[in-house]
């Protein structure tokens, strides 16, 4: 029997939120305005227009390389990437090929209860291209979109399985949202994925695995698929590309290196253009645009901007006692997250735990529009009208059932409405202190179970 | 002077001309366009004229001129009719690059040159000829049509800016803007007797500048005398945020500094810039310039460049390479026509350019020619230690017959051969007129360390004052 191990990398490209262009200083806001409002010589690449780097647009890479731990390159430059495509004006790409602002890097991700380190490759700074429209008889270019930063964030081949790729892409997410730099809103563009997908054949004689895994060497071939824009397809497409490339491997033959599109009803990826060899951007440095170089100060000073980032949060929360359950959904948001750090103090005081504010918080989406001192009063009151610990509710209710084996059997029966008889029952002996949600449901179990 | 027409005044004197009310703005202009009308059918040195729009703007000027005889210190350019090579975009003005695939292209922007030349208050009379997408030496690569020398029309006036130097040198107009990437203003200027300036890479905005080479390509002036470059050169120096390329260091009245003494400065000469395959009077003439130097005040010492021909060899690979990307837009698709229309030669330097970029050849051409650049670089830097300035032949041989080009496909790296390594090392020179070969112009150069223009111009002026 083989053993194929599936080997992904995935290249995530950002959209900044800066005011800004990148190479001009033209308003970088393109979604949903009239075609061709946000344009000028530069981004229009007519004779004679220069690109002058938006120093804002490089801070805001620079802070994301910092977040995801990647180094910073002491000299960094643009490259020109030339490749002829209708969207792309001056017929070459402005992007960073010799020197990337960021190398290296690594995104934390939970999986299976485990703690991964994603390994990034690098982090570079380029320019987004125009839109094309395709309509029945022409294709029409809007050009807002051209020259607006982009942020490439390029993982090493190291992610095993869709679920992981999932995991990886909802975490940078999260963190890129924290850094407020970019919406990353999949539907709107502003965050676009691609995966490339091999599968590699490691059977291998027993006992040697280990040797031999360290000697890693990347198959012959890559499959990219392109226009992913949702995670769940992105877990789905590769899944199903992993399994495509198997049944073609086990029969002893290997996939075509090219790229596929993913087709969201089928489910089913598809093949959109072969690529026998690698594309060739003749790439050089960018002439119009001298080298740049950050000295240690400057980087400090960038590094001052850094938020509090999605797993520090975590790691915190989870010292203070809080379930990972809870943290899991509370840190999805940098708002919530911090609403629940200024709640935990306050509660601190009013003796409410941090978990039980959390799950409060997980539990009523309602109170998350509160300020603090209101969530902490609504805790409170709601705590001393249902206070009664589980085990008393479980006791009260096994006493209940005992006593009324008729109600019980009605229910058994089928008739569900004596649930709330039952429940009168219980609180009775509770003096209404039983949380009725909870009894509810504990009722339901016991007499599942055949009380 | 007083014999002079009007049209071949210089700037300095058209301002007294001005100041003193000989005459006005307008009869400037008329003279000048009186000129092209006598000479451009045979020169061929103007794509467009403005005819109209220059007389109603003379008209203006000796309005404001009028009210404000103190004018000129506002405007240092205060009337004076110029000529723009055609890769400067013109708001409004077609702009060509003399290439078919922009014979119809009008920019809605002006190049910060125009801008400068403009506000300082220049005329604009005209748009000139050149090499296509300045590809070439002698203007016979226009898409349009050859310009022709104006002291032998049955030669060439070099180029690329060959159509700014013909005006100047035919005096159509007093002045002319040009561009050099490796030979574009100081080659022409030389085989039409006249001066050109090429200033510091990064010393002039490149912003609406059709470009060749952007890592070389700088705009300059083509004039009559060394005082007038510095005069442009002060107008147009400096940082201009739509070029990022541009220096912040600081900018000098380079007028004021021509007037300043000039210390103990010593020349080197390369040996390596008299060719053993160079027109012997070429050599002699400007040997004897250089004596003339010596006699002058200035020091003159023997200095070792590297041959020239390396430089031919760096400059081959970058430019074409940069060429071959900043012509990738010319696609048809927003502005101009098909790249079907693309001229033989713009086709030959896409098509080696883009091959040295080519993976499996980038390393061995285009990495390997810019290592060679940063030592040329150094090379000069090496030199500068010991002397203040070169003096050297700008150009192998006068003006060439029309027609040489086209039989020689590295005819312009090789009449370029004695500029191109401090094109590519981003320095300034200058070009003057320092003798004659057989009835035809002989250019000597001057360069410089980076951002010392001064120095050259220095130089320049105290030739040219000595009389020659």
């Amino acid at each position: 029997m083989s053993f194929w191990r599936p080997i992904i990398g995935l290249e995530v490209h950002v959209e900044l939120n800066t005011k800004a262009k990148m190479f001009c200083r033209c308003s970088a806001r393109h979604f949903g305005r009239k075609p061709n409002v946000h344009t000028c010589p530069v981004c229009l690449g007519l004779p004679g227009a220069l690109p002058v780097p938006n120093i804002e647009g490089i801070k805001r890479a620079i802070l994301i390389a910092l977040a995801l731990g990647a180094r910073i390159n002491k000299d960094f430059w643009f490259d020109r990437k030339n490749y002829f495509y209708p969207d792309l004006p001056k017929g070459f790409q402005i992007s960073q090929h010799f020197k990337p602002i960021g190398l290296g890097g690594q995104v934390p991700i939970l999986i299976k209860g485990k703690e991964k380190n994603i390994a990034l490759d690098n982090i570079h700074l380029e320019e987004d291209t125009g839109k094309l429209i395709h309509k029945e008889n022409e294709s029409l270019v809007d050009f807002n979109r051209s020259g607006v930063p982009l942020v490439e964030i390029v993982t090493q081949p190291v992610l095993s399985s869709g679920l992981e790729a999932k995991l990886y892409l909802q975490r940078l997410q999260q963190a890129l949202r924290y850094l407020g730099v970019s919406d990353c809103d999949m539907e709107k563009g502003s965050m676009r994925l691609e995966a490339n997908i091999s599968v590699k054949d490691e059977t291998l004689p027993v006992g040697r695995q280990e040797l031999i895994m360290k000697n890693d060497k990347l198959p012959d071939y890559k499959v990219e698929i392109k226009n992913l824009n949702s995670f769940k397809f992105v877990q789905k497409a590769i899944n199903y590309e992993i399994q495509r490339q198997i049944r073609i491997l086990e029969k002893s033959k290997q996939p075509q290196q090219e790229t596929r599109g993913f087709d969201l009803k089928k489910g089913i990826t598809f093949s959109q253009r072969s690529k026998e060899a690698a594309k060739d951007y003749r790439y050089f440095p960018e002439p119009d645009i001298p080298p740049f170089k950050f000295s240690k100060k400057e980087i400090e000073k960038i590094k001052k901007r850094l938020p509090k980032l999605p797993w520090e949060w975590e790691e915190e929360m989870i010292k203070m006692g809080v379930a990972r359950t809870w943290v899991k959904t509370i840190t999805k948001s940098k708002k919530l997250s911090k609403l629940f750090m200024e709640t935990a103090v306050l509660g601190k005081a009013e003796g409410i735990e941090p978990d039980q504010l959390a799950k409060y918080l997980v539990n009523r989406p309602a109170l998350r529009k509160e300020p603090p001192e209101i969530i902490i009063k609504k805790i409170k009151t709601d705590l001393s009208k249902f206070s009664l610990e589980l085990k008393e509710i479980k006791k009260y209710i096994t006493q209940a059932l005992k006593e009324q084996p008729g109600a019980v059997g009605d229910f058994k029966n089928g008739k569900v409405q004596v649930l709330g008889f039952l429940i009168g029952q219980v609180q009775a002996k509770a003096k209404g202190k039983a949380d009725p949600k909870i009894t509810a449901a504990e009722i339901i179990k016991q007499i599942k179970n055949g009380a | 002077m007083g014999v002079k027409k009007l049209n071949e005044l210089t700037i300095i004197e058209v301002q007294k001309g001005l100041r003193n009310k000989s005459f006005s703005v307008k009869d400037l202009t008329k003279a000048c366009f009186k000129q092209i009308r006598k000479t451009d059918d045979k020169l061929k040195a103007f794509v467009l004229l403005r005819e109209k729009e220059s007389l109603s703007l003379a008209e203006k000027y000796d309005q404001e001129l009028k009210e404000n005889p103190e004018v000129f210190a506002q405007k240092p350019l205060f009337g004076i009719p110029i000529a723009v090579k055609d890769n400067f975009c013109t708001k409004g003005i077609k702009t060509t690059a003399s290439a078919d695939i922009l014979k119809d292209f009008i920019p809605p922007y002006n190049a910060t040159v125009v801008e400068k030349m403009l506000a300082a208050g220049a005329i604009m009379v005209g748009k000139t000829n050149m090499d296509a997408w300045a590809h070439g030496s002698s203007t016979e690569a226009s898409d349009f049509f050859t310009t022709k020398n104006p002291h032998d029309l049955t030669r060439t006036p070099g180029g690329s800016s060959g159509g700014s130097a013909a005006a100047v040198a035919s005096n159509q107009v007093i002045a002319a803007i040009g561009s050099e990437t490796a030979g574009s203003i100081r080659q022409p200027a030389a085989w039409c007797g006249i001066v050109g300036l090429k200033p510091t890479y990064g010393r002039v905005s490149r912003w609406g500048l059709i470009p060749m080479a952007s890592s070389t390509d700088s705009p300059g002036p083509l004039t009559k005398t060394v005082e007038d470059a510095a005069i442009i050169l002060s107008v147009l120096a400096g940082k201009d945020e739509r070029d990022a390329t541009t220096s912040l260091e600081p900018v000098k009245d380079y007028s004021r500094e021509l007037k300043r003494k000039t210390k103990n400065l010593t020349l080197g000469v390369p040996q390596e810039y008299f060719l053993p395959k160079m027109d012997e009077k070429v050599v002699l003439t400007v040997k004897k310039a250089i004596k003339k130097l010596e006699k002058i005040g200035f020091k003159t010492k023997k200095i070792s460049l590297f041959d020239p021909k390396y430089a031919i060899a760096v400059y081959t690979i970058i430019m074409r390479a940069e060429v071959s990307s900043n012509l990738g837009r010319y696609d048809g698709i927003r502005f101009g026509g098909f790249r079907k229309n693309f001229g033989q030669e713009a086709k030959r330097r896409i098509m080696l350019g883009s091959h040295v970029l080519s993976s499996g050849y980038f390393d061995q051409y285009y990495l390997h020619a810019q290592k060679l650049r940063a030592v040329i670089v150094q090379d000069f830097e090496k030199v500068f230690k010991e002397v203040e300035a070169i003096a050297a032949p700008t150009s192998p041989s006068v003006a060439l017959k029309v027609g040489k080009a086209a039989k020689d496909l590295l005819f312009g790296e090789m009449q370029d051969i004695l500029v191109e390594a401090s094109a590519m090392a981003g320095l300034p020179g200058i070009s003057l007129n320092c003798g004659w070969v057989n009835n035809l112009p002989v250019g000597l150069q001057i360069v410089a360390p980076q951002f010392r223009e001064e120095i050259i111009l220095k130089v320049a002026h105290a030739y040219e004052k000595s009389g020659l």
